[in-house]
């Protein structure tokens, strides 16, 4: 209990804490009811509501003075007949929603005690309404009515408990306050087992609820604008106003208020409003109603007009009208507190307003929403549909009714097909919790159960890929009319552009673009894009290693797209299929991409990366989308041949990276594991050969092919962790990439392979399988060890003596960085690394520390394969 | 508690939960015994037999004695928990193996 509630009599609080527990042991049996059980109570409840109607109807008027006996009639019916209609083939007990294609359920978990608070305005049918929800959802409720409507609310309390008794409910599902009082509310609204206050009343109720601190559903006061627009149905509209605003003489909080009318339709209009019985006030006796309905202190309704009949207020403020008369309408000239009829009369008195135009018409409706009426209802009559959009947009209520009288057509399920209610959420700007026309499932905690759905995953490949010896021959089977072949210098100085244009078919026209032997710059891309529009191509042969096979992505991407941001398409994300930016579907141009690699590591012919420097920025961008894959790559040794030794190391252990992290990425997949697994068998096989005998045609082959499999491999599941600190360690050190992968390779599979500080999330794998993966790919090797540790260690071992085999430093040190150098850099180097997208799909999740700690593994270096042995030997 | 040689036990039937509860409690004012509530054939509870367990559970807190509930299914065990009683009881379920837990 908290400390503003206020202090009771001992006999009062046993009272209302027996009240309570009562309704929580009859909450908690109800919670075992089946839907069958409580549909079974639910009708016969209905039934007697119907039976009872008038008879609640004519109470709730002796009672409370207040509206017109046959129009709460139909409020009880509408309260039971309608609602029932709505709820009677809900589920609302146990599964009530199934998405079999999403893996949710929904399930309804009861909401156990709720407090009640009902009007005196409504008294009867709010009533009737609450408890066919709560029996319907397997809730008990306290009912705590207006004390003006205290009798004829425990009547309706009665009559439908003994139903829903009769008919199975748990005793004690309802009870209803005896001579209550504020206090007992406040109480009441703080009581640990009160689960929900459901207060329908005035604004000091529903405030008093959310200020409770409780879960609350507060419905409160209105101030319905109607704008009768120059396109309405007049007959009908009048005809739809008054019968709304005069229903139970205006009790209903979503009445209309206020009718701002276009100056070429307003004497017609209120000639019709004369003619249907209303009498229009002059400004006299606007003036003298006014003073006798409003109260100037407060700005609120005086009680004794609320719910009156139209002639007996007029009689009451000194006004001669007919004893017949239905509805008084005043005037206005502005809205607010100085324009006192602007504001809420719930009883038979109607504002009108002339607007001179549809603009004003808006302002005025918004200024009456804003004053009062925020989130309730408000009512159109027009048949232009885009002044009724309008109105839609800034009007702000939670029922914007159309066409149809305001307060029956805000109970919904009559004039339109809103969900019935009594009860009227108005959003925030009523300061409420919801906006929607209150009903079962505000009844209800929804629960959903959520299996573990799997992620669509993907194998994208290019569509041709010609590989092995002279396969370049194929060009020759791609027709073009006009082809630019990217290459650059020295690549053309070693004759490899002839050996191309060679296998061109003879009626292309073919232009050489040659640019610069670096990561493409934004200018050079550029300049070849306007070679591109220059000769019109419909063919890119992108001849070179991957920097030229980038460049030649992104200068299709411009010439296709010319409108394409790089910028922009360089944002980061972390799921593709869910990424932000959208690469152009549409195209001005359209070339095909054939990627001639001549190394053996980038694989950049198959991938869906571009990298591109921007100098002016000083600053590189990654590009990553599937439409940047090449249509075709070539993967031919005959371009690979002269590759120099140390070329051939770094871009083979590139490669070899990359198969290693797709291996145990978090997005590998059986179709990934595949092409990982042999690039990596091809790898250790073929390196080392081709490392020492560069002319071994096989082995420059098979090397190739690794490169371009391994490259597939990471295209669909990217790389990790060891890329990530490549990347960073790489640029600030001018290292070039695969010689800065091996200085990491060794350490970052001892450290997927143990058991990481934090999970990576991913929903696509069935538990931590990284140390397992290694394994796998250490008995593919034929490395030996039994257990899976064993494993790992071979694998690391036979890492570190291809590193050997091909001459890598052993440690970063070995490179001529100082520690305090290194030490200096370190900040930097792990926030990079950090901020690099490739760790994302690394299976451990990698903490800034343990980057640190990693890169000072790759400071201090690996063991030789002697110092291994003695290590092992002394262990 | 050593369930087996020291308590009292009641197989609790579902048509007659309140009169079975009352009846334990009957016993319980009259000697200083723990009580053992087997409720393997009750699958729902109605008010009268909440308030009885409410009872019951305040006398043996009254008097030191523990109630075990034995067998309760979740659906009442739930029941149970909305009105506060599980801390008031012991549970016992009958394990895979036949013994109980």
């Amino acid at each position: 209990m908290v400390s503003d509630v206020p202090t009771l009599p001992n006999e009062r609080i046993a009272y209302l804490e027996e009240l309570v527990h009562t309704a929580r042991n009859a909450a908690a049996v109800f919670s075992q009811y089946t839907q069958l059980d409580v549909d079974r109570i639910v009708k016969p409840m209905v039934v007697a509501g119907l039976e009872q109607a008038q008879h609640l109807a004519r109470m709730a008027v002796e009672e409370t003075k207040l509206g017109v006996m046959e129009d709460k009639a139909i409020k009880n019916m509408v309260a039971t007949e309608f609602v029932y209609n709505y709820v009677k083939d809900k589920p609302t007990v146990g599964v009530i929603r199934e998405f079999p294609e999403r893996g949710v359920v929904e399930v309804a978990e009861p909401i156990g005690v709720i407090l009640s608070l009902t009007p005196i305005t409504n008294p009867t049918s709010t009533v009737l309404f609450k408890c066919i929800m709560a029996i319907k959802t397997r809730n008990a409720v306290i009912f705590s009515p207006h004390p003006s409507a205290w009798r004829c609310c425990y009547e309706a309390v009665k009559v439908m408990y003994e139903t829903a008794l009769k008919h199975g409910a748990p005793e004690g599902v309802f009870s209803c306050l005896e001579s209550h009082t504020l206090e007992d509310n406040a109480f009441l609204m703080h009581h640990k087992d009160i689960g929900l206050i459901d207060a329908t009343g005035g604004p000091s109720v529903v405030k008093a609820a959310y200020s409770s601190g409780k879960p609350a559903l507060g419905v409160g006061a209105g101030n319905t604008p109607v704008y009768l627009e120059k396109t309405a149905d007049l007959n009908m509209a009048v005809v739809d106003i008054i019968t709304s605003k005069t229903f139970d003489n205006g009790t209903i909080c979503a009445s209309e208020q206020t009718v701002v009318i276009d100056d070429e339709i307003y004497d017609a209009a209120l000639k019709k409003f004369t003619d249907l019985g209303s009498h229009v006030c002059s400004t006299e006796e606007a003036d003298m109603l006014a003073s006798a309905v409003i109260d100037p202190e407060t700005g609120f309704m005086r009680p004794m007009a609320v719910g009156q009949r139209a002639a007996d207020i007029a009689r009451a403020a000194g006004l001669k009208v007919k004893s017949n008369c239905k509805l008084l309408i005043t005037p206005i000239r502005g809205v607010g507190r100085s324009h006192p009829l602007s504001l809420e009369k719930l009883f038979p008195v109607l504002s009108v307003y002339r607007a001179s135009s549809v603009d004003e018409a808006l302002k005025v409706c918004v200024d009456v929403n804003h004053a009062g009426g925020l989130g309730h209802t408000a009512v159109i009559f027009s048949r232009n549909d885009e002044v009724v959009r309008k109105f839609g947009e800034v009007i702000n209520a939670g029922r914007i009714i159309v066409n149809s009288p305001g307060s029956v057509g805000a109970f919904g399920g009559i004039y339109n097909d809103m969900v019935p209610t009594f009860s009227f959420g108005c959003g925030t700007g009523g300061g409420n919790s919801t906006t929607d026309n209150v009903n079962v499932y505000h009844y209800l905690n929804l629960k959903r159960v959520a299996r573990r759905t799997q992620a669509h995953m993907w194998f994208r490949v290019p569509n041709q890929i010609y590989f092995n010896l002279n396969a370049v021959e194929n060009l020759r089977r791609l027709p073009s009319n006009s082809t630019v072949i990217v290459t650059n210098p020295s690549l053309e100085q070693f004759g490899l552009v002839d050996i191309v244009r060679r296998h061109l078919p003879c009626n292309t026209a073919i232009h050489v673009s040659v640019i610069p032997d670096a990561e493409p710059e934004t200018t050079v891309v550029m300049q070849g894009v306007e070679a591109l529009n220059l000769y019109k191509v419909d063919q890119i042969v992108a001849l070179g290693g991957g920097s030229v096979i980038d460049a030649a992505k992104i200068m299709k991407l411009k010439y296709e797209s010319p409108d394409a941001d790089l910028q922009e398409l360089a944002a980061p994300f972390m799921d593709i299929r869910k990424r932000v930016v959208e690469y152009p579907s549409e195209k001005i141009h359209r070339a095909r991409l054939v990627a001639i690699p001549t190394t053996s590591g980038t694989g950049s012919e198959v991938t869906p990366f571009a990298v591109l420097s921007d100098k002016r920025r000083g600053r590189k961008v990654t590009l990553a989308d599937y439409s940047l894959t090449p249509d075709v790559a070539i993967v031919d040794p005959q371009f690979v041949m002269s590759m120099p030794k140390g070329l051939t190391a770094d871009t083979g252990i590139d490669c070899l990276t990359h198969a290693l992290e797709a291996g145990v990425s978090i997005y590998a997949s059986p179709y990934t594991d595949s092409n990982a697994m042999q690039a990596i068998r091809l790898a250790f096989k073929y390196l080392p050969i081709a490392y020492k005998d560069p002319r071994n045609e096989e082995a420059r082959s098979m090397m190739h092919n690794a490169s371009c499999i391994a490259a597939i491999a990471f295209s669909n599941a990217a790389v990790g962790v060891n890329h990530a600190l490549a990347h960073a360690f790489g640029a600030r050190f001018n290292v070039a990439h695969g010689r800065a992968n091996a200085l990491m390779l060794p350490h970052v599979i001892a450290y997927n392979a143990s058991v990481p500080t934090k999970f990576t999330p991913s929903p696509n794998q069935r538990g931590y399988v990284a140390h397992k993966k290694y394994a796998t790919m250490a008995d593919l090797l034929g490395l030996g060890g039994q257990t899976v540790e064993e494993k790992v260690g071979n694998l690391v071992a036979a890492v570190e003596d291809l590193l050997d085999q091909l001459t890598m430093p052993r440690s970063i040190a070995e490179l001529g960085i100082s520690r305090a150098e290194f030490e200096k850099a370190m900040p930097e180097l792990a926030k990079t690394a950090f901020d690099d997208p490739s760790w994302r799909s690394n299976p451990r999740m990698p903490l800034v520390s343990e980057l640190v700690e990693l890169f000072w593994k790759a400071f201090e270096g690996r063991l030789s394969a002697k110092e291994r042995a003695h290590k092992s030997h002394t262990a | 508690m050593n369930v087996a040689t020291m308590a009292m036990r009641f197989q609790v039937e579902q048509e007659r939960i309140t009169s079975i509860v009352q009846e334990a409690a009957q016993k319980l004012e009259k000697t200083d015994v723990d009580l053992v509530l087997d409720f393997s054939s009750v699958s729902r509870l109605d008010t009268s037999a909440v308030e009885a367990l409410e009872e019951l559970a305040q006398l043996a807190e009254n008097r030191g004695a523990e109630i075990v509930l034995r067998e309760v299914n979740i659906d009442v065990y739930k029941v149970l928990k909305l009105i506060g009683l599980t801390t008031k009881f012991e549970f016992t379920a009958k394990t895979t193996d036949g013994t109980e837990s």
